[in-house]
């Protein structure tokens, strides 16, 4: 082997390590969900005991469809009202430049502020509104999140889409609205969907704000039902991962679907600044 | 980009947006609103009508009746009022709670205004407080650095596009896209002493168990901050929590990285090569240089999304004071003892000293770059 073809025989087998790294512990509760107790506390890597009782237990007792519900009621209203706004303020931003640097800033600098800052404000004017354990008052917390996200992301779509695309249409004696919706639309619908995805699991994944606001046992979202397997210093294991698969689940297969616009998303702001 | 806008500007105003266009976007979000109201509340009195009417009004109604001029800002009106009421409002309130003593009776009007009373009993007297403020600082500093350095490395390596990359770059995505709590929750099963997956493999060959989740001080570093091995955060668990931020969070450094290694001319490379450049002054020289505006940013998002840290503290060890950072000690001292008033003043110190720090490592390497 030559040096080059030895170095690069290297360089795979070391990326390859780092790879099954990086999955490993997601496929480690996979893989144990599916196995009894005991033998998942004696960590014995010889034999596998096939048992659904986790996931029995799981749903049956643990009113894990319920907390699925309000998981998904909760992403999808948030989505649904995100993308909506968000695309239309993107629209006029891009087109227009409507609000010029100054609503860019603030919506970098709303980026930037941790949860933990909306939290006090977000309990006790809910608390006053009687919007604690609500759906409701969860979509609203989570609008404040993704929608500065997702406009930056919309724009930078849109920003690709060369706006003469738009004005040939118009000289072609289109009006504005089927220049939208035959020319933009098909182009920039890709950026939307990715925008969509990555704000649904962004809301799925969310846990301090749910915790907060919604951890009655009616309005609980997933996350805050995994957290609460952990009781003082015991977890009860099998039960643990047969619901964080079920938690990981949707948000992987969302995420392997559109991966490669994952990247270009999560990228783009980095690289174009 | 002038002409762009202005060109654009014109065919706007030379259109009219057609009414049809405009009716079925209304009724589509009036559709929306309804399904998503109607879903909430399933059927009852006055909020749900007041949401349904509200949410529509707020979505359709500008859109549909502003007049062609004023449509671009009908445009952004949804959007603005999330901003402002949600995001912008917010943040002024904690301003103002901040400044006074509001306790469990907040609620039902019981506060006075104190000053800046909260801030300096913070810093000066709490120790709760400041050891959470130097934990933090340590937790971001140390696990930045490192994913940093390792996230360079790595994209270097599958920048080599090799067969592999592809298939790395997908599993990169897990980590990072997974449910914090969740991944957080594995790890610690993976920590647990005895059951611990870790600790078996340790045992198997004939190591002695690492106490990952004990406040134990770390043997060295810990030793020789001695009793204030808590406060900097050198004990095995918060070892622990800042192994877990590394795993999760490198593969987002190194999508990043990779991103910017993508954008340097090939030339430049072939050039430094005539010039008999080796591989590690290429480096130093062209490819350095060259992506250091993209992992600037990358660190300063790094940086930032690092003080908001929560979920890992809290899965690994729930409401221990030796292992809080501002997040979690802000949560404990508003939710679980309802002092909302200092728990406003910690969360404006962590706003200020996050965006110190994040606009600091941009500004500091832009002007570093010259860009």
């Amino acid at each position: 082997m030559s040096a080059a073809k030895r170095l690069s025989f290297a360089a795979v087998v070391i990326s390859l390590a780092v790879a099954i790294i990086w999955v490993f512990p997601v496929v480690w509760m996979a893989g144990n969900s599916f196995r009894p107790n005991q033998e998942i506390l004696a960590v014995d890597l010889t034999k596998f005991t096939f048992t659904m009782k986790n996931y029995q237990f799981v749903l049956r007792y643990a009113n894990y469809s319920r907390y699925f519900f309000n998981s998904l009621v909760v992403a999808i209203g948030t989505t649904v009202l995100t993308v909506v706004s968000a695309s239309l303020c993107a629209y006029s931003l891009t087109r227009f430049n409507t609000g010029g640097r100054l609503f860019d800033a603030a919506i970098l600098a709303t980026r930037a502020v941790p949860p933990a800052v909306r939290m006090i404000p977000f309990f006790l004017a809910f608390s006053l509104l009687g919007l604690t354990n609500s759906l409701y008052g969860l979509v609203l917390a989570h609008l404040s999140f993704n929608v500065p996200m997702a406009i930056w992301l919309v724009r930078g779509f849109l920003e690709k889409v060369p706006v003469t695309l738009e004005e040939a249409a118009l000289i072609d004696g289109c009006t504005r609205l089927q220049a939208l919706r035959h020319v933009l639309l098909p182009v920039a619908a890709p950026g939307l969907a990715v925008v969509a995805i990555l704000t649904f699991i962004y809301t799925w994944n969310e846990f301090l704000i749910s915790l907060v606001l919604a951890s009655g046992n009616e309005s609980r979202t997933l996350p805050v039902a995994a957290s609460m397997f952990v009781s003082g210093f015991e977890i009860n294991w099998g039960p643990f991962y047969a619901a964080g698969t079920l938690i990981l689940a949707p948000v992987l297969i969302l995420t392997f679907t559109i991966q490669r616009f994952i990247v270009e998303g999560l990228t783009l702001g980095a690289v174009k600044g | 980009m002038r002409e762009r806008i202005q060109a654009g500007h014109i065919g706007w105003q030379a259109t009219r947006l057609s009414s049809r266009w405009v009716g079925w976007a209304a009724a589509a979000m009036i559709l929306a609103a309804l399904g998503i109201t109607w879903t909430v509340f399933s059927g009852i009195g006055v909020r749900f009508w007041s949401g349904l009417v509200g949410l529509s009004a707020l979505f359709a109604l500008p859109i549909a009746l502003a007049p062609d001029r004023y449509r671009k800002y009908a445009f952004i009106l949804p959007a603005s009022v999330i901003l402002f009421g949600l995001a912008f409002v917010p943040v002024v309130f904690v301003l103002v709670i901040s400044l006074t003593d509001s306790g469990l009776g907040v609620l039902r009007g019981k506060f006075r205004f104190i000053g800046l009373t909260n801030f300096v009993s913070l810093l000066a007297e709490d120790a709760d407080a400041r050891n959470a403020m130097v934990r933090t600082i340590a937790y971001v500093v140390v696990t930045v650095m490192v994913e940093t350095v390792l996230a360079l490395n790595l994209a270097l390596l599958i920048h080599r596009k090799t067969r592999a990359s592809n298939t790395v770059t997908t599993m990169l995505l897990v980590p990072m896209m997974s449910t914090p709590i969740v991944i957080a929750l594995i790890w610690r099963t993976l920590f647990a002493f005895d059951d611990g997956l870790l600790n078996r493999l340790l045992t198997t060959l004939g190591i002695q168990g690492v106490p990952w989740l004990s406040g134990v001080a770390l043997p060295i570093l810990g030793d020789l901050a001695g009793k204030s091995s808590a406060m900097l955060g050198l004990t095995h668990g918060f070892l622990s929590a800042e192994i877990v931020d590394i795993w999760q969070w490198t593969p987002f450094l190194i999508l990043i990285f990779l991103a910017g290694l993508k954008t340097v001319p090939q030339d430049l490379y072939e050039a430094g090569e005539i010039d008999g450049g080796s591989g590690w002054q290429l480096f130093w020289h062209i490819t350095l240089p060259q992506i250091a505006s993209v992992m600037a940013i990358g660190v300063a998002l790094r940086v930032v999304d690092a003080f908001k840290t929560f979920e890992t503290i809290w899965a690994l060890f729930g409401n221990t004071a030796h292992y809080r950072t501002l997040s979690v000690d802000i949560f404990s001292r508003a939710i679980e003892t309802g002092r909302f008033g200092e728990a406003s003043a910690e969360s404006v110190l962590l706003l200020v000293i996050s965006m110190l720090i994040g606009f600091g490592v941009l500004a500091w390497s832009r002007g570093e770059t010259g860009t």
